[in-house]
This record gives structure tokens, C-alpha cells and sequence, in this order.
């Protein structure tokens, strides 16, 4: 008694925890319905209920071939196995009207114990033999399942094989007391034979239909072990992207949920459009798919990713919701870190363009200079020379205004050369970096030490690099005091090393709205760095290293 | 002393033009660009061709690319070079390249006509033309001690108008001193400087410059 109640109570608890977690999953559903169909054959036996229990007498059998083969998912995968559920319940609506239609309802019998109704079956050797032959067809779909089941724990995935493993073992063990018990009953040659073949199958069914729910409980059991990997996801997510090891979202989350077939797909701006890691389009399957299921990943209620994933993870609901709100978190962190990234570059481009677009204008205003007011000055000097030879012969205090103009004239184009030259220097343009460091040493008093590359380099970088040395120079010759100079310059693979060091009393300070600070920032637009040393009395010694093709 | 001027800017090159006439020079041709120029060249053989270092189309050594054909072409055309500033490569590469007749100034230097005929005159016999500021800038070039402080006053101003390109008798009008005496200075300073003397005064223009850029 006992054991024939446990499975029925089993498939109850089981089916209203499985509905309750997965409300929208048919899994706790068909689970409740088998309890039920468990008792509806046994002890829905009352005198009243005789002939309706006689009638759906070994329903649950329906109900427990089509949750082993729907588990997890809930839907039926095959056409095999929709095909073996639809002649299953057929098989079973015809033998409950032919039952209803035939039962007797008689008083020579106990009906209020189950196994009366086999009794009363075995009585009546017409009734015994349409209920082998429903038997033998039930046995028959009964192998069918057992095929599909075997068949499904064969081709399943680990994942999948771990989670529905037991319930399948369930199903397996179950078909196969089933079958046993018809072979058992065939084979009786008497009513005690009989009798004792339906004993056998009520130990067997009893026994294997507790393996069902009981394999449910243990899917569910290792499921809830997995759970502790969400907590190492989250801790692996809280790490910059270099700290893991280079691994991205998607393997992190694949690993959490041990699901090596995990796939995380990119929503495409707020459609329904979802794209791989590489940006190719990706289709998601559908709902009821029963090889891949998909798990949104919600930010403020926005989908911005997908999972698609092995349809077991249905089964753990609570861990897939955790481990797609823990990756939502990462996405979205990883998406941040990625616009501040792009912000980044282009502030460094912008930074960049000003820079060079700053260069461009200070070779304009050199050109301008040199081909504008300093040749009409010339002119004009020129023009009061010319002035000043026709008023020689007259007079004489005119001849020395000319002369005094002339003179002023001479010191104002000087003037004007040096101002051009301090805005872009030509040979830079024209010959690079060492002609116009050599140029610089020619008019610096202190002697420097020229060691520059011949090679030719973009025109924004070769002035960043000038930039630098002038700068340096002219500290070391105005406030370091330096005896001499070295300049070298020299390519190394993709990086330009401008070092300029000088003898001097050092102590030179970057802030302080020294030149330096200027160099600093205008070293970091070229997307290089600078660093200098110079401790009191030790000398200075300065290095840029910018980036170069 | 037959000449052509080539300068973009016209309104500079036309006062240019007449003021050499008045000054008793023979402007024979007048070009806009390098290009012009060597065809004035060819067609007419001048004594000397007047350069602009910055002419079209990029504004940048088209007058010494000119000058090099020049030389080439017509090794006894004198070449003066006008620059807008001193860049001291330039002066170099011209002297080495040119063995003799050869001049570099800045274009400032019209502000005194004499002088700038006189040196068109000099670089159309054949002498050498440096201009003042580029010795000036190489002796101010930063150097570590050595000869050139053992020179006395007399021997630096000796060397820096023999750097300009100056003949022994030239230098003596200008310092006052009789050509002997000049020649005994020269022979000094070439002595402090260890270098080798010589007489001829491009290769001792040459001689002195190299010295003072340190190469």
C-alpha cells in the first residue's frame, strides 16, 4: 500500500515544485497529471467511481512516456516521439471507452481494493484477452519510448545528459517493468500465475515509477551545485578583461554554465535583430525548438544580448536567470568601458587634429611672412636706397632721414626673420630633423652634440620631435646653464626616441607653467610620452618617445 | 657686367632691375621662375644670374636647384643666391658644389646698392660672396674651447671678412692695412687653425666655413 501511494505523492510534490519554479513550462503540468493519473487507476476504485477508474486505469503511463521524452524542455523534439505520444493517448482514449462501455459493476467483488479490478479482469477470460492485446500495444509504444528515451540519452549533450540523465533512467526503468510485467502475464497458463504476474508488475511499477521523480529530484539537486558557479562568474566579471586571461563574456558564462555550445549574441540597437561577436546577423531559434533555447539578457528592461544555449539550462531556471543577470551587468560594464574607450581615441584624435591643424597654421604664417611683409619690406628698402643715392648730391638732412628709415627698416626685417624662423623652422619641412638640428646648433651658443637619424618621418610627427628638442635646448641654454648639449633622435621599430641631454645644473620642474608642461601635452597628442630627469647639479635629460608607423 | 633676375615678386625684381641700371649693371633679362631663368640663361649668356631661393611652384630651393643646372650647363656664369634667411646648408652645398664665382645673401642686402653690386661684380669675376650673417651666426655657434679663441681681434676680423669671401687687398682697405700685412694675418690664422693655406680665395672660403660648422 504504502509503496503503491509513494510514487503517486512523489509525482505530485515534484510536479507543483517543477510548475511553481517554471510556470510557463508543461514539465510540472504533465508531472501533476501523472500523480493524479497514478491514483485515478489505483484508488479512484470506490463502488461509485468503479467504472471511471476502470476505465483510465494506466493513464499515467501517457502522461509519464510524454514528460521523460518533453523533459526538460517541455516540448516533444521528434517526430518519433510526437508520433508515439499522439498513438499513445489513442491507444489509451479507445481501451478507457471500450472499459467504460464494458464494465460490470458487480457485488462479488471488493472493489474498494485495487487490485480487485485485476481480479475481476482475470475472472472473465474475454476481458483478460482484450486486455493483453490492449497490453501487448501498449508494450509495443511502451518500447517505442524506450528506444526514444535510450536513444535521446545517447545523442544528448553532457549538459543535457546530466540534467534529464536520472528522470531518463527513471523512464528506461519504468518501460522496461512494464514490458516485463506483460511478457510475465502472456505467459500465465492459470488465474494464480495470473494473479501473481499482476503482483510482480504492481512491485515493478511501483518500484521504477518512484525512479521517475526521484531522478527529477536529483537533476534538480545538481543543478543547485552549479549555482555556486554564478558567484565565480560575478567575481570573474568584477576583473578588468586583461585579468582573466583575455577570456571574453561569452566563454565565461559558457564555463559558469558548463555549456560549452553557449553562444552570446548582441542585440542590434533597440530592435529584435541579434548579431554574433563578429557582427554577422544572427537568427535566434525558436520558442519551441527543442534543441536550442535562448535566454534574453535585460538591462532596465532593454534586451541587449541574447543566450543561446543548450535547452537543459531550462531546467535551472534560477541559475540562468542569475548567470544572464550577472553577464547583463558584464555586458553592459564591457559596453561602457567601451564608449569611454571610443571617447578616449577620439579626444586623441581631436587632440591630434588641433595639434596639427596648430602646425599647419604656424607654416601658413611663416610663408606669409616671408612671401608677404618681408618681401614688400625689402621692396621698400630697395626703394629708399634707390631714395637715398638720388638725394646724395641734394639735401643733406633729407639723405640722413633716408638713411635713419633705412636703418630702422634693416633691424625690422631682422626682427622679422627670427620671428618666422621660431614659427616653423623651413628646413624642417624641407630637410628633416637632423638638417634642422644641425640648423639649431649653427645658432645656439652652446655646442651640441648632433646624433639624428637621416630617415624622413610624417610632417606632424617631425615637428612634435622638434617641438621637443628646441624646447629642451633652450632650457638647457637659458636656465640650466649647460656646457653642451647632446640631441639624438633614432627610430626604434615603431617608436621615435628623442632624447636631449645636457650638463647643466638640472632641477627642472614639469608644472610651474614651464615649457615643459606644454611639451608634455604636446608629446601626449602625438600619442607619446615624455619623461625627464633632472635632479639639482645632476644635469637634464629629457626623452619623448612617440609612436611612428 | 651683363645680368638677368629671376624673383617671383615682381614689383621687388622691376625696383631691382632699374636700380642695378642706374648703377651702371646691364640687367639683360628678367624671369618669374627657375624654369624662365634657365631658358634666359641659355638664350642669353649673362655675366651673372641673380637667384631667389623661394620661386615657384613650391616656394621652397627652386633658386638652388636652378643654380646647380646652371653651373652644370654653363660653368662660367657667376650665380648670386638671394635668401630670405640665412640657412647655413645652403651656403655650404653651393660652395662645394661651385668651384668658383658663387655668392649667397640675403635679400636684405639691396638696402645697400654698392655693396650688392659690388658683389655681383665680385661673384661675376669669378670670387666667392658669403654673407656676413652667416659668419656671424657659425663663429656664434656654441663650441668647446679651442684655436679659435687663440685668435687676437685683428686675426678674427681678418678671418670673418676672409670667410665673406674677401680678397687679401679688399680686406686691407677695409681693416686699414696694407695687402702684406693682411697676408701675414691670413697666414696666422691658418696656422692657429691648422688648416692647410691656400691662396686661392673660394677654397679658402670653403676651407674657413667647414671649420666654423665643425664638420
Amino acid at each position: 500500500m504504502i509503496a503503491d501511494f509513494l510514487p503517486g505523492v512523489a509525482f505530485l510534490a515534484c510536479g507543483t515544485l517543477a510548475w511553481e519554479r517554471r510556470p510557463d513550462s508543461r514539465i510540472g503540468p504533465l508531472m501533476i497529471a501523472t500523480g493524479f493519473a497514478w491514483y485515478f487507476g489505483t484508488y479512484g476504485a470506490s463502488p461509485d467511481l468503479g467504472r471511471l477508474a476502470y476505465a483510465f486505469q494506466g493513464w499515467f503511463l501517457v502522461f509519464l512516456a510524454w514528460l521523460v521524452l518533453a523533459y526538460p524542455s517541455g516540448h516533444l523534439r521528434s517526430m518519433a516521439a510526437r508520433l508515439a505520444i499522439v498513438s499513445l493517448v489513442a491507444l489509451f482514449a479507445i481501451r478507457s471507452i471500450v472499459r467504460f462501455a464494458d464494465f460490470h459493476l458487480s457485488t462479488e467483488y471488493d472493489l474498494t481494493i485495487p487490485s480487485e479490478i485485476d481480479r475481476y479482469v482475470a475472472s472473465d477470460t474475454f476481458k483478460a484477452n482484450a486486455d493483453v492485446v490492449f497490453g501487448l500495444l501498449i508494450d509495443a509504444l511502451a518500447i517505442t519510448v524506450l528506444v526514444l528515451v535510450v536513444n535521446r540519452l545517447r545523442t544528448e549533450t553532457n549538459l543535457g545528459r546530466r540534467v534529464a540523465g536520472p528522470i531518463l533512467l527513471g523512464g528506461i526503468a519504468f518501460a522496461i517493468a512494464n514490458v516485463v510485467d506483460t511478457a510475465a502475464l502472456a505467459s500465465a497458463n492459470s488465474f494464480a500465475e495470473r494473479i501473481a504476474a499482476w503482483s510482480l508488475r504492481d512491485s515493478l511499477i511501483e518500484i521504477s515509477g518512484a525512479l521517475v521523480p526521484i531522478g527529477f529530484l536529483v537533476g534538480l539537486a545538481r543543478s543547485r551545485i552549479t549555482r555556486g558557479r554564478v558567484a565565480d562568474l560575478v567575481v570573474e566579471l568584477g576583473q578588468p578583461s586583461g585579468d582573466r586571461g583575455g577570456s571574453d563574456l561569452e566563454v565565461l558564462v559558457a564555463r559558469a554554465l558548463r555549456d560549452p555550445s553557449l553562444r552570446l549574441v548582441h542585440a542590434v540597437d533597440g530592435s529584435d535583430r541579434f548579431v554574433d561577436g563578429e557582427g554577422v546577423p544572427v537568427e535566434l531559434p525558436r520558442p519551441d525548438d527543442g534543441r536550442r533555447a535562448v535566454t534574453r539578457l535585460e538591462v532596465r528592461g532593454r534586451t541587449i544580448a541574447a543566450l543561446v544555449h543548450d535547452p537543459a539550462l531550462v531546467e535551472q531556471p534560477e541559475l540562468i536567470r542569475s548567470v544572464a543577470a550577472a553577464a547583463g551587468l558584464g555586458l553592459e560594464n564591457e559596453r561602457l568601458a567601451a564608449d569611454v574607450r571610443a571617447q578616449l581615441e577620439e579626444v586623441r584624435k581631436s587632440r591630434a587634429r588641433i595639434v596639427a591643424a596648430g602646425d599647419a597654421e604656424r607654416r601658413r604664417i611663416e610663408r606669409d611672412i616671408h612671401d608677404g611683409a618681408q618681401q614688400q619690406l625689402v621692396t621698400v628698402a630697395l626703394l629708399l636706397e634707390t631714395a637715398r643715392i638720388r638725394a646724395a648730391d641734394g639735401d643733406a638732412e633729407v639723405a640722413a632721414t633716408v638713411a635713419n628709415a633705412a636703418a630702422q627698416l634693416e633691424s625690422a626685417l631682422a626682427e622679422l626673420r627670427r620671428l618666422a624662423r621660431g614659427l616653423h623652422p623651413v628646413v624642417l619641412v624641407e630637410a628633416g630633423l637632423r638638417a634642422a638640428t644641425e640648423a639649431l646648433a649653427d645658432r645656439t651658443p652652446v655646442p651640441i652634440t648632433v646624433r639624428v637619424t637621416d630617415e624622413r618621418f610624417p610632417l606632424e610627427l617631425e615637428a612634435t620631435a622638434w617641438f621637443v628638442v628646441a624646447e629642451a635646448v633652450t632650457n638647457a641654454v637659458r636656465h640650466a646653464r649647460a656646457q653642451t648639449i647632446l640631441v639624438a633622435i633614432e627610430r626604434r621599430q615603431a617608436i621615435l626616441e628623442v632624447d636631449v641631454v645636457d650638463d647643466g645644473i638640472g632641477g627642472a620642474e614639469r608644472d610651474r607653467g614651464s615649457g615643459l608642461s606644454g611639451l608634455e601635452d604636446r608629446v601626449a597628442a602625438a600619442g607619446g610620452s615624455l619623461a625627464v630627469r633632472s635632479e639639482a647639479g645632476a644635469g637634464t635629460t629629457i626623452r619623448a618617445e612617440l609612436p611612428c608607423a | 657686367m651683363r645680368v638677368i633676375l629671376a624673383d617671383d615678386a615682381a614689383l621687388f625684381r622691376e625696383a631691382l632691375a632699374s636700380a642695378l641700371v642706374s648703377a651702371g649693371i646691364d640687367v639683360v633679362g628678367q624671369a618669374a621662375d627657375a624654369a624662365a631663368a634657365l631658358d634666359l640663361v641659355r638664350s642669353l649668356q649673362p655675366d651673372v644670374a641673380v637667384l631667389d631661393v623661394r620661386m615657384p611652384p613650391t616656394r621652397t630651393t627652386e633658386g638652388l636647384e636652378a643654380a646647380s643646372e646652371i653651373r652644370a650647363s654653363h660653368p662660367s656664369i657667376g650665380l648670386l643666391i638671394l635668401s630670405q634667411d640665412v640657412e647655413t646648408r645652403h651656403v655650404l652645398r653651393l660652395l662645394r658644389d661651385t668651384p668658383r664665382g658663387v655668392g649667397y645673401l640675403l635679400k636684405d642686402r639691396v638696402g645697400n646698392l654698392a655693396e650688392f653690386v659690388d658683389a655681383i661684380e665680385r661673384v661675376g669675376r669669378g670670387g666667392s660672396v658669403v654673407d656676413p650673417e652667416v659668419v656671424s651666426t657659425l663663429l656664434g655657434r656654441g663650441r668647446a674651447p679651442g684655436p679659435l679663441d687663440d685668435l687676437t681681434p685683428r686675426e678674427r676680423q681678418v678671418l670673418e671678412l676672409m670667410a665673406e669671401g674677401r680678397s687679401n687687398a679688399a680686406i686691407g682697405d677695409r681693416l686699414g692695412l696694407t695687402e702684406r700685412t693682411v697676408e701675414g694675418n691670413v697666414r696666422i690664422v691658418f696656422s692657429k687653425l691648422q688648416l692647410e693655406p691656400s691662396a686661392e680665395d673660394h677654397r679658402r672660403v670653403l676651407a674657413v666655413l667647414t671649420y666654423l660648422r665643425g664638420d
